[in-house]
């Protein structure tokens, strides 16, 4: 996942999104290595030292890493689900209704994608 | 949060404490009128059972505990092999009673054979529908590839059982699978095309699932059914337990607040260098939010 997660953070940087990131590795110095060694610049929560069974994910019911919640900027929620091209659409679309029209399809992100694919993630 | 997990706590320790007054009374029982006291014959599959679970829970924490070029070393010790060989025994030799049940049972979840799973569960549901390890044989149902055969039989026990834990279990079981194989149904024309998930699910578990209608009333009901009426009965596998009536609770939360089109609950914690902060300082954008492991 990180590099299509690089990818959006890099092409939306003037437009109005952010990742916002719930960790649920158990161990917080070596998240925190990785962070860095992976260039991981969006913000985390950190779900506690009890991993994927912390009190975040339990609260959210996630049983599948990674899951991913498309809100909108009042909050509501557009999309969940494990991956995919409606991730990327939903993105497109809201931020088009706030008038930030953004296109995704640009070879860098086909690019980031397939690297996605390669490191398995 | 915390508050809720000292209350199911409590909740198990009450019914822990209140089980084992029972069995002492039982025994006084059976001290004082020897001669009217019916002493149920011991399950020594049920003994097995706990000896595996002791043994296997042993095992993982060996390799948990071990470096990663240890591991492959550990895994060769894995005390499944052995206990299925016992639990065969048992089966075999005590034909027609709950210790074959039991012992059924056991294999239908943990044989390392593929077809020894099924043969032993299909003996399960034909000859021991009744039976209390239908608890642990409701779990090696929906561990298989779906279809119309394991729902129409999780539906069935769950009618039937006379079993309340075992209800619970297949309840739970009936609307985990329904979760799991809805989102995969409305993605089916996708797997029509995919020959690694057509070799899996094989042409008959793909038009199944095209098939499956999956009401979603039916699964907010099950889970409701399994909050009021078995909210204590504990699932355990591979070592992990599941209280199902916490489960059932966190997945109506998310059926009534987390749906699409609900605003997201918010959240507030700290970041990995410990600063506060919350989901909702981010109005006014659109949020991507990720939960994430580095594994």
């Amino acid at each position: 996942m990180y590099p299509h997660e690089r990818s959006l953070v890099k092409q939306l940087a003037d437009k109005p999104f952010a990742i916002i990131g719930v960790n649920s590795d158990k161990d917080l110095d070596s998240i925190r290595s990785t962070v860095k060694e992976k260039n991981i610049s969006w913000r985390s929560f950190w779900n506690g030292e009890e991993g994927t069974s912390g009190p975040i994910s339990t609260a959210w019911n996630v049983k599948g890493w990674p899951t991913i919640y498309i809100l909108d900027a009042e909050g509501r929620i557009h999309y969940k689900g494990h991956g995919g091209p409606e991730i990327d659409e939903t993105i497109v679309k809201l931020l088009g209704e706030m008038g930030h029209e953004v296109d995704l399809s640009g070879d860098d992100h086909e690019e980031e994608k397939k690297a996605d694919e390669a490191e398995g993630a | 949060m915390n508050y809720r997990w000292l209350v199911i706590l409590a909740c198990i320790l009450v019914t822990a404490c209140d089980s084992s007054t029972k069995e002492k009374a039982a025994k006084n029982v059976e001290k004082a009128n020897p001669a009217e006291t019916i002493v149920e014959r011991p399950n020594p599959a049920e003994d097995l059972v706990s000896r595996y679970e002791a043994a296997y829970e042993e095992f993982i924490n060996r390799i948990r505990s071990a470096a990663a070029s240890e591991r492959a070393e550990i895994a060769k010790t894995n005390p499944q092999a052995e206990f299925a060989e016992k639990f065969r025994a048992l089966a075999s030799e005590n034909g027609d009673t709950e210790i074959e049940a039991t012992a059924l049972a056991w294999l239908a979840s943990n044989s390392d054979k593929d077809d020894e799973k099924a043969s032993a569960l299909a003996t399960m549901i034909t000859n021991y529908p009744d039976s209390p390890a239908m608890k642990e044989a409701a779990g090696a149902m929906v561990a298989g590839k779906p279809s119309q055969a394991t729902e129409d039989n999780l539906r069935r026990i769950l009618e039937n059982s006379p079993h309340p834990d075992v209800r619970g279990a297949a309840a739970f079981h009936l609307v985990s699978y329904l979760d799991r194989y809805k989102s995969l149904g409305e993605q089916v024309d996708e797997l029509a095309e995919n020959p690694n998930a057509v070799q899996f699910f094989g042409e008959d578990g793909i038009d199944y699932l095209r098939n499956l209608k999956v009401n979603d009333a039916e699964i907010e009901k099950l889970y409701e059914t399994i909050v009021k009426d078995y909210s204590n009965v504990v699932i355990s596998r591979m070592g992990r337990e599941t209280n199902i009536g916490e489960s059932a609770k966190n997945a109506l939360f998310e059926i009534k607040y987390l749906s699409k089109g609900c605003v997201a609950p918010d959240i507030e914690g700290s970041d990995m260098d410990g600063k506060e902060f919350a989901l909702s300082d981010y109005r006014g954008k659109v949020v991507m939010l990720d939960f994430w492991g580095d594994w």
